[in-house]
């Protein structure tokens, strides 16, 4: 995550401890680079949904999967991943509203000391919901909207699921809950990304994330529904300008970008264009501290069958399970060569990535992508929108690149 | 450790779509085979496909076993309808 209003404009959002990278841009003291530090889990609570989105990476549907957890195992788990010191549980699914046990589960997240954070289509939050959530401790509320009213209907396969988001919203700010958008940028609406941000800032949410189409799940069946080069490069400038728009006219938005860590360099070069080298200078020294894509290391994933994953979009490969041993075991677990060859990834980097100027800051991408793409998780990000001039000043950029 | 000590985990199934296939790799000759996770797949060949892009950076054998035909037993007490090792 790459919190695009803290590197053009300065925000110093409340440490809601939700990006990858909190830590690491604290004040605080830092946490020393050898210790292990411990993932953000994600927790797919549940498969069944009330909705069918085109880019759900959990394949969702309307009823839920055998082999889910009942409420006293979800309890024990999050004792488990207390236990091992984990800061924050994102309560996922399917959609984790469906899950009657909900309030109750964040409840004793927040007992055992975990921070609990929701991720939801926010179609089921009434504002009694939303109040037992805030009463239970819920820390965050992320909310997906993937367009205006007609294009995220279509795009979630329910008519009525903007309105019944946006009022869903309504219900989480009415309860005084943090609340932000998550939104997923495709061909189908990138025309709409600024029209939702006025929209949902109207109603006083202030916190925006804007994710890249990941390849898992159902995302990998729409990847022909991903941005061009030129279409990515647009998205993240108009995200970078209207960001600094609405500072200039005194409205603080948070704004993100997820899911590709090519966003480290652009921003790095907007900045240098559009502001000035030294802006330039403390982008760069902020996202050296960053550390690239998280998976298999500040973030995880246990599906709704307890099946941990190196993050939640990479469903089809998994560690271990969690009813066998422990999540801290299955994870620091360093007889596992991938998991090992992804937590020392930049001896691994390939074609164009060994010559880029911003490799330390991200690390060749997703991995996750690439092997969709290239059967090799190590191979270059095939998002990659960098311009060769961009990538390696230096040289020209002679190795191939999307941009080319 | 004392066999009542385990339990046996129960056969709650571990993939919806297609079937979980447990993935053990042997790095050299020498090497030990490993458990390294499991993969998700309708078939062997397919799951064959998908270990191998993920460790054929390092492995030399790699074997894959249906997750369903492995029992399970363990001292953990995540799994409420795991059932004593000896039922
Ligand atoms: S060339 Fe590789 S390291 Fe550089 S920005 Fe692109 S994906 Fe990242």
């Amino acid at each position: 995550m790459i919190s695009v209003s803290k590197l053009l404009c300065g925000l110093d959002a409340e440490g809601d401890g939700l990006r990858y990278d909190a830590a690491n841009e604290s004040d605080k003291e830092q946490i020393s680079e050898k210790k292990q530090r411990r993932p953000v889990v994600v927790w797919n609570t549940t498969r069944g949904c009330n909705l069918y989105c085109e880019h759900c990476y959990a394949s969702a549907c309307d009823s839920g999967a055998d082999g889910e957890f009942s409420t006293r195992e979800g309890k024990r788990l999050l004792d488990d991943l207390a236990d091992y010191g984990v800061p924050v549980v994102l309560f996922s699914g399917g959609e984790p509203l469906v899950r009657s046990d909900l309030v109750d589960l964040v409840d004793y997240a927040a007992d055992v000391g975990l921070r609990p954070v929701l991720s939801t289509n926010g179609t089921l939050i009434t504002a009694e919901r939303a109040q037992q959530l805030a009463d239970a401790g819920l820390a965050y509320a992320g909310i997906s909207v993937d367009g205006m009213a007609e294009t995220n209907d279509h795009f979630r396969g329910q008519d009525g699921a903007f309105d019944a988001a946006v009022r869903g919203i309504e219900h989480c700010l009415d309860a005084g809950l943090k609340t932000g958008l998550r939104y997923t940028i495709t061909q189908h609406n990138r025309d709409d990304l600024r029209d939702i941000v006025d929209l949902l800032a109207d109603t006083g949410l202030d916190r925006f994330c804007f994710y890249h189409l990941a390849y898992g799940g159902r995302g990998a069946d729409i990847s022909d529904t991903d941005l061009s080069t030129a279409e990515r490069r647009e998205a993240v400038r108009e995200v970078c300008d209207l960001t600094r728009a609405y500072h200039e006219d005194g409205h603080e938005i948070e704004t993100l970008l997820v899911g590709n860590y090519a966003d480290a360099g652009y921003i790095t070069e907007y900045a240098r264009r559009e502001m000035s080298e030294e802006r330039a200078r403390t982008v760069r020294r902020y996202l050296e501290t960053n550390g690239g894509d998280p998976a298999g290391e500040r973030v995880a994933d246990i599906d709704y069958q307890g099946n941990v994953h190196l993050n939640q979009f990479w469903q089809s490969y998994s560690l271990g399970n969690v009813r066998d041993r422990s999540f801290g075991a299955i994870w620091e677990d360093d007889s596992n060569p991938l998991v090992n060859a992804l937590r020392s990834r930049d001896d691994r980097l390939q074609g164009r990535c060994t010559d880029c100027q911003y490799a330390d800051i991200c690390k060749g991408g997703s991995p996750l992508r690439s092997l969709a793409i290239h059967d090799d998780p190590f191979a270059p990000d095939p998002q990659c929108y960098l311009t060769p001039d961009e990538r390696a000043p230096d040289t020209g950029g002679l190795q191939p690149t999307n941009a080319d | 450790m004392p066999v009542e000590d385990r339990q046996r985990v129960s056969d709650a199934p571990r993939a919806t779509d297609g079937s979980e296939w447990e993935v053990f790799v042997r790095e050299t000759s020498t090497d030990p085979m490993r458990h390294v996770g499991s993969v998700t797949a309708e078939t062997w060949d397919i799951a064959y496909e998908q270990a191998a892009t993920l460790f054929s950076f390092t492995a030399e054998d790699l074997w894959l076993c249906p997750a369903d035909a492995v029992h399970r037993f363990t001292p953990s007490t995540l799994d409420e309808a795991a059932t004593a090792a000896g039922d």
